[in-house]
């Protein structure tokens, strides 16, 4: 492979990720999986007997009654390289290899999973990365009898993802574009990119040639969601759009004025485009070849386009990273279905936001990671790891958390849900309190339930033990209506250089906000009518002010989403139960109102609206 | 000028040989099942199995590699806890790169053990990264170990 899948269908192009359409065979109807990971707890030092005694423990706990299910090796269980093709277990950690573990853990009533990547190497470093191999080794998964798989993006080929080379953002974003010339039909014109073109969606720039007068436009592609630094919500990408007025319908002539390189915002792959949404045609979708420099302009071959009589959109783009990606898993989705066609395998997508996931991995995944990692100090045999409340980059609840509350527009029952990975409940720097909040919001935001510690540090009835086996907040996470908390109100709001977004961002629910100095307030429909409401302080200061939020604020907010409105909106009293006290108080007036929140503690209510 | 570059499988062999390997032979928890061989040398195979973990032996050493198999050395066979803050090592610019060595490379840099890389921008300010790519000489995998080895004895005395 030296390129990219060509890509010969509609469905995989990024004008049809807003369809709605998840590809044929994916199961719609999952909430977000519940079970174990290895990798918080042990590292790449996971091995069968570790395994084992978790899986034990998962039993010996009851958490399995409380929907924890899924036990699932991370990375470094594999031989560093294939044999004879194939996918095999590292003997010294793994001595009786896969399908024996997955017996032992299906005996045990629960669900086995296992983890690989769409590259050439997994990010621990083996040699064995699905890329290639979708169909053996989705073949190999079935005789193995695996429940649940996630997968990862190191080393992959197609973008300058973790240990992929550098240079491969020569696919993801289109050459710098100084200018276009459309010839046929009595046509003769040449539109220069500033000044006839306009940069549409977001990540784009108009630039100046050093020590020149004129201008290109850069940065046309995908930006890289890995790191906390962009909103999810909003544009994502950008395009150099040009309105063409053609004299007759028919074919045109075309050619771009470019200049390639090799790093983000400037690369060589072109996509070319006519028409908009899901009835636009693309004409041209491949390499370019190689100029001297991203400032040393050439001129394309010509490429043929078809116009039609009157105005036509013709785009300048390159969405390759999302449709590369989506194409990587889309492969190892096939590879499953083909291998065996009844077994329900969870695919969990663990691309870290790279290419905004949360606009495609609907159509074949079960959940995809939003940020890269929250931690990086996994833990050890003996050694619980290391978590942390709030940080600068992802490493930390409040960064996946600011990230993920946004995001609750993408997820769903269908679609899928945003995983802000794997929780850090009982690894140190974390205390009770808030190890408490980060398995509330990990509930109420519907995201994925995976346990992250060496369950030996837990007994029945103990600190962690309580937390994590929450029936109340469990039953939110998992409530069939499948509908993520929305962020209704946050202190935020009250700052005076609130409202410098656009106004559409400049809402609870859309605005990106870093700064954990605040409160917010989560709601939560429930599929029997009721609601969830979460008051959360993200500050290391306890909050003594009151936090309201009155019924016609979460009305409006969730709109239809809620059940039966009417009956909240026009209850003469509302019972609301605190869900880790078991306190319960009737509320006779329109507002919600909690105070004294200490830090990083949340108050989190059932709401029942009494007739 | 060819540089002198070593194997995944010869660095971790220099780590056992400089270091030694944790006391306790016969009851050794890394040793292999290998009856025929020494004690000595089925502790060595199995320790070197351990911190190569993912990595084919054969592979030419770089510092991300040479980070995290020092790292897994000191840590899981000599049990030397990891520093709890890793914040300091932000100071690479090029820490975050690698998501899943980000910690071996915080806790050699911190530690002291394996060095960064200063770097001047465009205006002159210097800056500092860990370049994970970068390859090791055997003269440097030498002076790992040498550091791994004055690490071990202060940990003995501490």
């Amino acid at each position: 492979m030296n390129k990219p899948v060509e890509i010969r269908d509609t469905e995989h192009r990024f004008d049809s990720f807003k369809n709605g359409e998840a590809f044929p065979g994916k199961n719609g109807g999952r909430l977000p999986a519940m079970g174990w990971n290895s990798w918080n707890a042990f590292g790449s030092g996971n091995t069968e007997a570790l395994t084992k005694i978790m899986a034990d423990k998962i039993v010996e706990l009851g958490l399995d009654k409380l929907g924890y299910k899924y036990v699932v090796l991370d990375d470094g269980c594999y031989k560093p390289e294939r044999v004879e093709g194939l996918l095999s277990n590292e003997e010294v950690k793994f001595p009786s290899g896969f399908k024996a573990l997955a017996d032992y853990i299906h005996h045990k009533g629960l669900k086995f999973g296992m983890y690989n990547d769409i590259g050439t190497n997994l990010c621990a470093g083996a040699a064995v990365g699905t890329c290639g191999h979708e169909d053996i080794d989705a073949k190999s998964y079935a005789d193995w009898g695996v429940d649940f798989i996630k997968v990862d993006n190191c080393y992959y080929l197609w973008d300058n993802a973790t240990f992929s080379d550098a240079e491969n953002a020569r696919y993801t974003y289109a050459p710098n574009i100084k200018g276009v010339k459309i010839t046929g039909n009595g046509l003769d014109t040449k539109l220069s990119a500033h000044g006839t073109g306009i940069l549409s969606g977001k990540g784009a720039t108009f630039e100046k040639i050093t020590d020149g007068y004129e201008c290109y436009a850069t940065g046309i592609g995908t930006f890289d969601g890995t790191g906390p630094e962009h909103s999810p919500v909003g544009d994502i990408s950008s395009e150099l759009v040009f309105n063409v007025y053609a004299p007759a319908s028919g074919k045109y002539g075309f050619t771009v004025e470019y200049a390639t390189g090799r790093e983000p915002g400037c690369g060589e792959w072109l996509q070319v485009a006519v028409g908009e949404g899901e009835n636009s045609k693309v004409f041209f979708d491949d390499l370019l070849p190689g100029t001297e420099g991203k400032e040393v302009f050439a001129v394309s071959p010509e490429i043929e386009i078809e116009l039609k009589e009157g105005e036509n959109v013709l785009r300048i783009m390159n969405h390759r990273r999302q449709e590369n990606t989506l194409c990587s898993y889309d492969a190892l989705f096939k590879g499953f279905l083909e291998a065996d066609p009844d077994r329900d395998i969870v695919l969990s997508i663990c691309e870290w936001g790279k290419t905004q996931p949360q606009s495609w991995g609907y159509k074949v995944g079960d959940s995809w990671r939003i940020l890269n990692d929250i931690t990086f100090q996994v833990g050890s045999d003996g050694d619980p790891g290391r978590g942390a409340w709030a940080s600068d980059y992802t490493t930390s609840v409040c960064a996946q958390y600011n990230k993920a509350v946004i995001m609750d527009e993408f997820a769903g029952l269908g679609k899928g849900w945003n995983d802000p990975d794997m929780l850090m409940v009982g690894m140190n720097g974390l205390d009770m309190t808030m190890c408490r909040t980060h398995f509330t919001m990990w509930c109420m935001m519907n995201s994925p339930l995976m346990l992250g510690l060496d369950l030996r540090r837990v007994e029945k009835g103990d600190e962690i033990y309580n937390i994590i086996s929450n029936r109340d907040l469990i039953a939110l996470n998992q409530d069939p209506l499948g509908i993520q908390a929305k962020r209704i109100y946050m202190t935020y709001e009250e700052r005076e250089d609130w409202d410098n977004e656009p106004e559409e961002l400049c809402r609870p629910d859309k605005a990106y906000i870093r700064d954990n100095d605040r409160v917010d307030v989560l709601a939560k429909p429930l599929a029997d009518g009721r609601m969830a409401l979460s008051f959360i302080n993200l500050s290391d200061e306890k909050r003594d002010e009151p936090i309201t939020v009155d019924r016609f604020r979460i009305l409006s907010y969730l709109g239809d989403k809620v059940v039966n409105p009417d009956k909240i909106r026009n209850a003469h009293a509302i019972e609301v139960r605190n869900l880790w006290t078991g306190e319960v108080k009737r509320l006779e007036g329109e507002e919600f109102s909690v105070s004294g929140i200490e830090p990083h503690d949340n108050v989190t209510l059932l709401v029942t609206a009494l007739d | 000028m060819i540089m002198d570059r070593i194997t995944v499988g010869e660095f971790a062999h220099i780590l056992i040989r400089e270091c030694g390997e944790k006391p306790g032979a016969e009851d050794n928890p890394f040793a292999e099942e290998k009856p025929d061989a020494k004690p000595g040398i089925r502790i060595s195979e199995g320790i070197a199995r351990r911190i190569t973990d993912g990595y084919i032996s054969d592979d030419m050493l770089d510092k991300r590699a040479a980070a995290k198999i020092t790292h897994l050395f000191i840590r899981d066979v000599f049990g030397i806890k990891d520093l709890d803050n890793i914040d300091p090592a932000e100071k690479l610019r090029d820490l975050y790169d690698c998501r899943v060595c980000v910690n071996h490379i915080a806790q050699m840099y911190l530690r002291g053990i394996m060095d960064a890389i200063e770097m001047k921008s465009a205006t002159g300010d210097p800056f500092y990264i860990f370049d994970g790519r970068g390859t090791v000489s055997v003269t440097d995998a030498q002076m790992i170990a040498a550091k791994v080895k004055r690490l071990l004895g202060s940990s003995q005395h501490d």
